[in-house]
């Protein structure tokens, strides 16, 4: 099913009336309602079988001409395994579990609730226990979250704050959970139709940790309390680089052929602004400039400004390059904001207060509504000169994935969101591996079956 | 005589054997020469360690004087444009630079545009030129900056002559950069961490005692020199 829409001042009239019209609760379990959007298409479209093409992507040169421009190297990857909305958290679960030495989390929100709890007892229980639990969390998203944090401060995890937007998770057995969800319920009830954050995590083994281990301790020894050591940190950085270099699972062993054999290779990129790092947006540039058939790529906003890299994208776009845009409509609310709003409506309905429900339920409307407009002009702007697909959500799209020609893919944190490069901090995977770049062609074409194409207005004469 | 200067540096610099952390001064009639070696021995990449020594925020954390740094330009040949805050005055530097990046090997060189914006004011002439080798056992940089410093005067009163401002400039330019050096053997982790490091470091004490020494001969002798090297870390 596809919806066609103009996205104008008409078009939101028309949706408002639309959405009145409609039960919006978010997912049964959480909110107890059930909104039933007929005609959703939940089943994987069958795509035609990729070839394994020898693209540019895939020669030595080219990756040692990556090399040159970024502090992190590519890395063999042991196992790689994407997770859907709601099915990463067991996993998260387990990495805990597996946990001997240390647990670290980067994270934009942490929130204890019935959701989290049983993480959250895993990490008090860890930390308790002795291992080296640390959490960096976003300084202004730490003051939603207050008691939480205090909770787990109490059992021994410590905490930083800074000005961090990434979503990583890694243990001391090597395993890396990456992607852009937070600790919240909005994310581990998700089934990607139930009206909460339609996201994805990406599991990966092997030398990525390393790096996102790196990464971390800069972080945090940037925010750090004064008494901080970093010598343990940077010692046992040193011993997983020279496991990784014994394991020739790093660097420059794996360029001994002119192009790379079809393994699983990633590479861990980040934005670290105080530090002059915006390796993020470099990526893209090289990886949308070599790319030649399609680029997919989504956000929860688009903000291409006057930056170098939307300018390439609508050239390429011009120049045939089919080009895929998938983000948020009116639908799609304004993220946790609109989900929290849901989830208070829900409960004052059934108590005595529901007097205030339709006061919520205005203000949900107007915040959907404001930021419907916002999203228009970003998308007028993407599209104007440039053949530029912009679908729009039914849900709350809340994943980073940026899908290249076959077979390269990165998924992160980051939007394409020009006023925030260089703000604030940011990580994700770029990788190259056949089944999950097949996996992920198939959850975006779904995803943008689920979608509305946006349609500039059209103005109308008086 | 500069550009024999310059040649006969470039030379040597060329040939140079990597030597241990450390650094050498000459401070004369004809200018300075101010080399610097660091050596890597960890598992830092040579791009990390090009990044740290370009990437201008790293330099602003590292340098409170560096107002602003800016590159225009290609990667391999561009402009960059230094503003310095000293007591007080502003001094806007431009210099023009070329690279060379390869698999193994980096190098930059930059000239200082005396006749444009401040330059001239402060130099006859200036250039800078580093090189990073990566080999498997280490990354190994040598950084030769030489140039000829004029006299600073205020209201037509000489107050500093060209050799001891030439100490004053080449102070500053040795606490940057060996706090570039603490940054880049902790991994490019923190510039916070990088300074505090400097500040407890013998090479800070060293810097503070070569100012002093140099300052004070330089009143009576017209040639000065100073080599200083860090202890072999294990």
């Amino acid at each position: 099913m596809r919806f066609y829409f103009h996205y104008s001042f008409l078009s939101t009239a028309f949706l408002l009336l639309l959405a009145s019209g409609c039960s919006k609760g978010p997912g049964e379990k959480l909110f107890g309602k059930n909104f039933r959007m007929e005609g959703i298409t939940k089943e994987l479209p069958k795509l035609s079988a990729e070839k394994f093409i020898t693209s540019k992507m895939l020669g030595s040169d080219y990756q040692k001409s990556l090399d040159t421009l970024f502090d992190t190297e590519l890395v063999k990857v042991e196992t790689l395994h994407l997770y859907q909305n709601k099915d990463s958290y067991r996993p998260l679960l387990d990495m805990i579990r597996n946990t001997k030495k240390y647990f670290f989390m980067n994270v934009l929100s942490f929130t204890c609730d019935n959701v989290t709890e049983e993480m959250v007892g895993q990490l008090e229980l860890k930390a308790k226990s002795g291992m080296d639990i640390r959490l960096i969390v976003n300084t202004g998203f730490s003051y939603l979250s207050m008691p939480c944090l205090k909770r787990l401060r109490n059992s021994g995890v410590k905490i930083v704050k800074a000005r961090t937007h990434s979503s990583y998770f890694f243990n001391d057995q090597q395993e890396l959970m990456i992607g852009s969800q937070s600790v919240a319920r909005m994310f581990f009830l998700a089934d990607g139709f139930n009206s909460l954050d339609r996201d994805m995590m990406i599991y990966a083994t092997g030398p990525l940790a390393s790096d996102a281990y790196r990464d971390f301790i800069s972080i945090w020894s940037e925010h750090a309390e004064k008494d901080y050591d970093k010598r343990a940190d940077l010692n046992y950085y040193q011993e997983l680089m020279k496991n990784d270099y014994a394991k020739k699972n790093r660097g420059s062993s794996l360029y001994t052929k002119s192009a790379l054999t079809p393994d699983r290779y990633c590479r861990f990129i980040s934005e670290r602004p105080n530090l002059g790092v915006k390796d993020i947006q470099v990526l893209w540039k090289e990886l949308v400039n070599i790319n030649q058939k399609e680029l997919f790529f989504s956000g929860v906003m688009v903000d291409i400004g006057a930056g170098d890299l939307g300018h390439l994208i609508k050239a390429k776009s011009n120049q045939g390059m089919s080009v895929h845009y998938l983000g948020n409509s009116f639908q799609s609310g304004n993220g946790e904001l609109s989900m929290v709003i849901d989830e208070w409506m829900a409960n004052i309905r059934k108590g005595s207060f529901s007097f205030i429900a339709p006061a919520l339920e205005k203000f949900n409307q107007w915040d959907k509504t404001r930021l419907a407009l916002k999203n228009q002009k970003l998308y007028d702007a993407l599209k104007s000169n440039a053949s530029i697909s912009v679908w729009g959500y039914f849900n709350f799209i809340h994943y980073k994935v940026w899908l290249f020609d076959h077979p390269g893919f990165f998924i992160g944190s980051a939007n394409l969101d020009e006023a925030k490069f260089g703000e604030i901090s940011d990580a994700g995977i770029y990788c190259m591996d056949a089944g999950i770049h097949q996996e992920l062609k198939q959850m975006l074409e779904r995803d943008k079956m689920n979608s509305m194409l946006y349609q500039p207005a059209i103005e109308v004469k008086k | 005589m500069k550009k024999i200067f310059v040649t006969i540096s470039t030379l040597i610099f060329s040939s140079t054997l990597w030597a241990a952390t450390g650094y050498d001064i000459r401070i004369d009639d004809k200018g300075y020469d101010l080399r610097i070696e660091f050596e890597f021995k960890g598992f830092q990449t040579l791009h990390a360690v090009r990044n740290a020594l370009i990437k201008p925020e790293v330099i602003k954390n590292l340098s409170p004087k560096i107002k602003s740094l800016t590159m225009s330009g290609s990667p391999t040949d561009y402009q960059s444009l230094m503003v310095v805050k000293s007591l007080g005055v502003k001094t806007q530097l431009l210099s023009k630079c070329k690279e060379t990046i390869g698999e193994k090997e980096w190098t930059r060189s930059c000239k200082l545009q005396t006749d444009l914006l401040d330059g001239g004011k402060y130099m006859e002439w200036k250039t800078d030129q580093v090189k990073c080798i990566k080999s498997d056992q280490s990354v190994a940089c040598s950084l030769v900056i030489l140039g000829k410093t004029r006299p600073i005067k205020i209201l037509g009163v000489q107050i500093l002559n060209d050799r001891s401002f030439a100490v004053k400039a080449k102070v500053e330019a040795l606490k940057n950069f060996f706090k570039l050096y603490y940054f880049i053997l902790d991994y490019n982790i923190s510039t916070r961490l990088a300074s505090a490091d400097f500040d407890k470091s013998p090479v800070k004490s060293e810097i503070e005692n070569f100012d002093k020494e140099a300052t004070q001969k330089l009143k009576d002798e017209k040639t000065y020199q100073h080599s200083f090297r860090l202890p072999e870390m294990k």
